[in-house]
């Protein structure tokens, strides 16, 4: 009884998390939450994580963190960059998907062949990122022709995110691939034991994971209309505490739901909006942030396997 | 459980309708600030001056800060912009940041103006330029200031110096040219240089000034683009562990905690810093554009004067009247008549003429507490 009482309010309180934010930030900003205008901010700047953390949930069902997303994405911006010179955007996209996989498997062979933690693992990705974009920008000039500022819009993105969900979320919820995610992700031992190729499908999850950041990225600097040293920054905190607000259970498993990279997405960049429009000081909205994302933490966590000697 | 999901859904579709309140609920302007924060001493001058002044002339000021990438700056205009800002002052976090958030002003048709920074790439600026909503930018006389900081030197007799170069991709990179012209112009010669470390790195401050001093022992000054994130602590103690007092003296950008007994021991020549001002005068040339009194059909560019401290005293005065976010440099009635509403007559003259007097001395005898 008390099992399914805890597991009725880990799925409803993301929904209700949102549901509450929009409410109470309809009501006490004089209306200007609701405005047109400003619901198509949030759904823009929303869009980039979600599709980012739609790849990454394959990587969290087997219990993983992604670490590489932010220098990955300044990575692949960079190279598909430097590869295209941005003359054909849609070839771009295309070295993107391409570079992102690159990433991708690149932090599972280190995983993997390396056995070394795949955060640490993404770490370095990050690193190198960081470095090669830094470097790169600080000889050349990376600014993607005016005339993609034209797509710089909320319709191209939605295009990209119907995409991007409409290919996972069937490979996630109806394939081999996915299943062998969370099944990985509830216990790996079994999991060999069974025949389960844990190797081969965690590489095909950080796969996955890069081609979404290869389309995030992409998105990025379209928005941005360039490659700037700083491209990317913070993806990988964001695209964590989205999955999180969105109710994905840390420990991976049978409970990761692809939904919480689009519940998720849309709770943190509400929250964020929510906070400005109230007129917060800066550093109150990062503590309102933090509270609300260790509350989550709380409500959603599953304890019931954890051990803790205190 | 349907009645609630009925009642949730009802509420949700009256919610819209509350919109409409939004229009004439305010009636003070408002105006958004993007800064990178107001942890040190320069965000915290900022911060109080712009709060200050926001209240004397009667307008309210909304703040995001902590944003330190062109997509979180873009993130956030766009919020303020929905928050209600009819004018946007921000410090470009980098090049790319002036372009996408002026864009994101120009098509909501909101005031915008630039404090701190000169845009570096020709198209961006450009771009900016030609849009109808800019109204201007501030930046630092930091060429100017760099070549009164080799001015010290020389004055001191010192003509052989090392350089502690910006990267030269960045903005402040006009620094090594004021250094290098005002040696030039001096008579002096910069015969080794090293590039500031993006991440910070002491050692390479370390290991820089260390070949500076073993190389060049007729070396008798060192020139310093930037001394904020420890690069002054790294390169001061590295030349007091291998070096005499006074044979090879430091000349900088900024101050850092100390500086006043490195001063006084006669470590230190020159430093520059007192540039807090510049987001002040931005500020309210947009207060007089969201107010409909432009200071000029075309947008503005305004510069603003470094201080040079060359003592302890003078170090004194410096955290006392400058670096003080508790003291208003300008009175209440200097930043009244710098604004349309209260004096018809403002024009962009009168900026100029209170910039270009602004100096330690001057701040000292107008002191306005």
């Amino acid at each position: 009884m008390e099992k399914t009482k805890y597991s009725f309010i880990k799925k409803v309180a993301p929904y209700a998390g949102l549901i509450a934010l929009v409410i109470i930030f309809s009501l006490t900003t004089d209306g200007r939450f609701v405005a047109a205008r400003n619901l198509t901010n949030i759904i823009g700047q929303s869009m980039v994580t979600m599709i980012a953390a739609c790849g990454c949930v394959f990587v969290m069902a087997h219990n993983n963190l992604d670490f590489s997303l932010g220098g990955g994405c300044a990575l692949i911006a960079a190279l598909s960059f430097r590869a295209t010179k941005a003359a054909n955007l849609p070839l771009m996209l295309v070295v993107c998907i391409l570079f992102g996989i690159g990433c991708g498997l690149i932090t599972a062979l280190i995983h993997v062949k390396g056995r070394i933690p795949a955060f640490m693992a993404g770490m370095c990705i990050m690193f190198v990122g960081r470095g090669v974009v830094e470097g790169m920008a600080t000889n050349m000039v990376m600014n993607l022709p005016a005339d993609s500022s034209r797509y710089a819009n909320n319709l191209f993105y939605l295009i990209f995110l119907i995409v991007v969900f409409a290919i996972c979320v069937p490979l996630f919820n109806y394939t081999k691939v996915g299943k062998m995610q969370k099944l990985i992700g509830s216990n790996p031992r079994a999991a060999q034991l069974s025949g389960v190729a844990v190797g081969k499908y965690k590489v095909i999850a950080f796969a996955i994971s890069g081609a979404t950041l290869g389309v995030a990225s992409f998105l990025t600097m379209i928005r941005i209309g360039s490659v700037t040293k700083t491209i990317g920054s913070g993806l990988e905190t964001d695209v964590l505490i989205a999955l999180t607000l969105g109710g994905i259970p840390l420990t991976g498993g049978t409970g990761t739901r692809i939904r919480a990279a689009f519940i998720g997405s849309v709770t943190y960049f509400v929250l964020g909006n929510g906070l400005t429009l109230w007129g917060l000081d800066a550093n109150l909205i990062y503590i309102v942030k933090g509270v609300v994302f260790l509350a989550t933490v709380f409500a959603t966590m599953d304890r019931t396997d954890q051990e803790y000697v205190l | 459980m349907k009645r609630l999901c009925a009642w949730m859904l009802a509420l949700l579709m009256v919610l819209p309708m509350t919109a409409y309140a939004a229009e004439d609920a305010d009636t003070a302007h408002k105006i958004g600030v993007i800064f990178y924060g107001k942890d040190d001493a320069l965000g915290q001058c900022v911060y109080e001056e712009v709060n200050h002044a926001a209240e004397v002339v009667g307008i309210e000021v909304e703040w995001a800060l902590g944003d330190y990438d062109t997509e979180s700056q873009l993130t956030s205009v766009e919020n303020l912009i929905s928050a209600g800002c009819e004018g946007i002052m921000f410090m470009p976090i980098e090049d790319a940041s002036a372009q996408k958030v002026g864009q994101a002003c120009e098509e909501s048709g909101i005031y915008f103006a630039i404090c701190f920074r000169d845009i570096l790439d020709s198209g961006i600026k450009s771009y900016v330029e030609s849009c109808e909503y800019y109204v201007g930018s501030c930046w630092e006389d930091d060429k100017g200031a760099a070549g009164d900081l080799v001015s010290v030197l020389a004055e001191d007799g010192r003509s052989v110096f090392g350089l502690e170069k910006m990267n030269p991709s960045i903005a402040l990179a006009v620094r090594n040219d004021g250094f290098a012209e005002g040696a030039e112009a001096a008579g002096a010669e910069i015969v080794a240089e090293y590039e500031v470390p993006n991440d910070g790195n002491s050692q390479t401050h370390i290991n820089g000034v260390t070949n500076f001093l073993n190389l060049y022992p007729d070396m008798d000054g060192i020139l310093m683009t930037t001394s904020s994130q420890g690069a002054a602590e790294a390169i001061v103690n590295t030349v007091k562990q291998n070096s005499e007092v006074g044979k090879v003296k430091l000349a900088m950008f900024d101050l850092y905690e100390g500086i006043a007994d490195d001063f006084a021991a006669g470590w230190v020549a020159a430093a520059a810093a007192g540039n807090s001002p510049d987001a002040l005068f931005v500020f309210l040339a947009l207060v007089n554009a969201v107010d409909g009194t432009p200071l000029s059909d075309s947008f503005i560019n305004l510069s603003q004067k470094e201080v040079i401290v060359t003592s302890a005293e003078e170090c004194a005065d410096y955290e006392k009247y400058i670096d003080n976010p508790e003291y208003q440099i300008y009175s209440d009635e200097m930043i009244q008549n710098l604004v349309g509403r209260y004096n018809p007559d403002v024009t962009l003259e009168d900026y100029t003429e209170i910039m270009e007097a602004f100096s330690l001395d001057w701040v000292k005898e107008n002191s306005a507490q």
